[in-house]
């Protein structure tokens, strides 16, 4: 062992020793009090953190229901589904039907969009058209799909040869821009390839709202609008959604399509974008203040230390240990400190966590409002050593600036 | 002593001077003041000539506030001196940093204090081998060396106690054990046996003796004149300056 190394190690030990003499003899108190400011700090962060986290995860969903977004490789999972000549599914209506078989899944319907030029008296404007297979419960961004016929009858067994519905449940956005509400018939212009053909507004949903504002939204049978669009071939879709009370499935979507990514659900794209910014700036927020208070209180506490054992510093200048000697002294003394109030406060967070989940599901939902993952752990210890770094040169400048002659005669 | 001037110089002071400005901390503690009380500016050691040679033990008396403690502290390199000149080891102190008079300390000084200033966690050896940890002596040597040297001061049986766990003349020993533990060439005592009974100041300062026997110069500061006694030679002090001829 070198004798840098060696002279570290000795000095990590010494420093041991100090902190035990501190807790056995001269500040167990003052000791004892730091190690709580540091694990409350770390608390304090784990907890909050825990709830940021389990919001932008989506995990404190307060509904009974876990939905997912099956969704290409390569697309932005946080986008309202917007997709023009993008990557796209094939042979979706056969996937959805056998996801909806399964026991753990309430329903499952591909999701196609495409944007569309919709006429209704001679006002023309361009819609986000939404192809889906209706299901009373399913809404895509906000507009619900309960007024459509369930299911998708115009697919019929992949002929397109079924009834033709017409139905087409529009967004108050859309209805305000096209002046069109129930029963109103409007003529879409189809794409090369397909016939024109016209649809009947079975309902006027409110939804279609993002960040940006309202945008014009309109969901339909997703054959008729493969059929609008040419789409038939391949039978092809953007995304599946997938509605389920079990959050065990999602291994299960991964492997439905290879190339493919699995995310959890939110009413718009550009929400889930700000709700998770907003969680991690509570988390970066939660972390900044924990560590200012860790800071203020641990100097306070370590700092009322230093002063009274002036003569003990005093006595390591005497005996011929440098400034940076002394400096490593209390930095390891720190250190240790701040791990052992870390471990601390890492149990506390791990305790608040498991509070605010029986508080609050017991009043608010059945489900998680927040959670603990293993990186809390590396966080918070981070968290404490920062503490004990940020503390440490209050701490040096206090020892330094005493007099060493007249510590000694103290 | 005669056979002194033979001997290597170990320490010397050529016209030391220390002043204190008024006001200022070292002022305070020189008169022993609080902090909020005001303290005059002073000359508390005053154009003193000293040479300490090695093997040779040096006593320093005078009234309180006569510049025993002080003399001792520069001699220690705790203290620089607003003029003249102190040499410690062959390297002059006032043109040293901070940081150098640190390493002379540790390298060529052992201090004995009068309140001993051991750590009460730490055994009778972990506290011998603190100065150790600073040379980056490896863990076993630190044990043996500390060892070695508790029982050279008489405490072999007491290894593993902690101060709490001592009489006042052991640990006086203890510190001294400390003191010496980096072998240094010069040894300074500032009232060693003030917080001791007689028959244990007389241990220590036995103590004393052997150890300048084993060429380690030493000087000694006390109001005591027992402890004075095996000096081989005493000066005096009174208002900083040698009144001792």
């Amino acid at each position: 062992m070198g004798s840098r190394l060696r002279r570290a190690v000795a000095r990590l030990q010494l420093s041991g020793h100090l902190v035990r003499q501190r807790l056995r003899h001269t500040a167990p108190r003052r000791t004892v009090l730091a190690v709580v400011g540091v694990a409350l700090a770390v608390g304090l962060f784990v907890t909050v953190s825990g709830v940021s986290v389990a919001l932008a995860t989506e995990g404190s969903v307060v509904s009974s229901d876990v939905d997912y977004w099956i969704t290409p490789e390569g697309t932005s999972s946080t986008t309202l589904p917007v997709s023009v000549g993008g990557p796209r599914f094939g042979e979706v209506h056969s996937v959805a039907t056998r996801l909806s078989e399964t026991a753990a899944i309430s329903y499952a319907s591909p999701v196609a969009v495409d944007v569309l030029r919709v006429t209704h008296n001679g006002t023309g404007e361009y819609v986000i058209l939404v192809g889906v297979i209706a299901h009373p419960d399913l809404s895509v961004a906000g507009v619900s799909a309960a007024p459509l016929t369930p299911g998708d009858p115009h697919y019929a067994n992949g002929t397109y040869e079924g009834p033709w519905t017409g139905e087409l449940v529009l967004s108050t956005g859309a209805s305000d821009l096209l002046n069109a509400t129930h029963g109103a018939r409007l003529q879409l212009q189809a794409q090369r390839g397909s016939q024109n053909r016209s649809l009947a507004v079975a309902g006027v949903s409110a939804g279609g709202t993002t960040g940006l504002g309202s945008v014009p939204v309109g969901l339909l049978h997703l054959a008729e609008l493969q059929a609008l669009t040419g789409a038939t071939t391949g039978d092809t879709a953007d995304q599946i959604l997938v509605a389920t009370d079990d959050v065990g499935v999602r291994d299960d979507l991964a492997g439905v399509y290879s190339n493919s990514n699995v995310v959890a659900r939110s009413d718009s794209g550009l929400n889930r974008l700000t709700e998770s910014s907003v969680a991690l700036a509570l988390a970066t927020a939660g972390f900044l203040v924990s560590l200012v208070l860790g800071v203020l209180f641990v100097a306070t506490t370590l700092g009322l230390e230093v002063q009274t054992d002036r003569n003990l510093w005093a006595t390591f200048s005497a005996l011929g240990f440098s400034r940076w000697s002394r400096a490593l002294l209390i930095l390891f003394q720190t250190l240790l400190l701040g791990v052992a109030g870390g471990v601390l406060g890492l149990l506390l967070g791990r305790g608040g966590v498991w509070v605010a989940n029986v508080a609050l599901t017991s009043m608010v939902a059945g489900t998680t409002v927040a959670v603990f993952p293993p990186a809390f752990i590396a966080v918070g210890l981070l968290l404490a050593v920062g503490i004990a770094l940020f503390t440490t040169p209050y701490l040096v400048w206090l020892t330094a600036r005493g007099n060493t002659i007249e510590a000694l005669r103290n | 002593m005669s056979a002194s001037t033979e001997r290597a110089v170990v320490a010397a002071c050529e016209a030391v001077t220390r002043r204190y400005t008024r006001g200022s901390s070292q002022a305070r503690s020189f008169f022993g003041l609080r902090s909020t009380e005001p303290a005059p500016s002073v000359t508390a050691v005053d154009e003193v000539d000293l040479h300490v040679h090695a093997g040779e033990i040096v006593g320093v008396e005078g009234p309180s506030g006569s510049g025993k403690s002080t003399l001792l502290h520069l001699l220690a390199a705790l203290e620089t001196p607003t003029s003249g000149t102190v040499t410690v080891a062959g390297r002059r102190t006032e043109s040293l940093s901070a940081r150098a008079r640190t390493r002379l300390r540790l390298d060529a000084v052992g201090i004995v204090f009068q309140r001993f200033h051991l750590l009460p966690a730490l055994p009778a050896r972990s506290n011998v081998a603190v100065p150790l940890v600073e040379l980056g002596v490896s863990k076993r040597e630190r044990r043996e060396r500390a060892e070695t040297m508790l029982e050279r001061v008489g405490l072999g049986d007491r290894l593993g106690h902690r101060p709490g766990e001592l009489s006042g003349g052991e640990q006086q020993r203890v510190a001294i054990a400390r003191a010496l533990i980096t072998e240094p060439a010069l040894l300074i005592a500032d009232e060693p046996t003030g917080e001791l009974d007689t028959a244990t100041g007389r241990a220590i300062t036995t103590l004393f003796e052997q150890i300048a026997d084993e060429g380690t110069a030493v000087v000694v500061a006390s109001h005591d004149g027992s402890t004075l006694a095996i000096a081989d030679r005493v000066i005096e002090l009174r208002d900083g300056a040698r009144v001792d001829g």
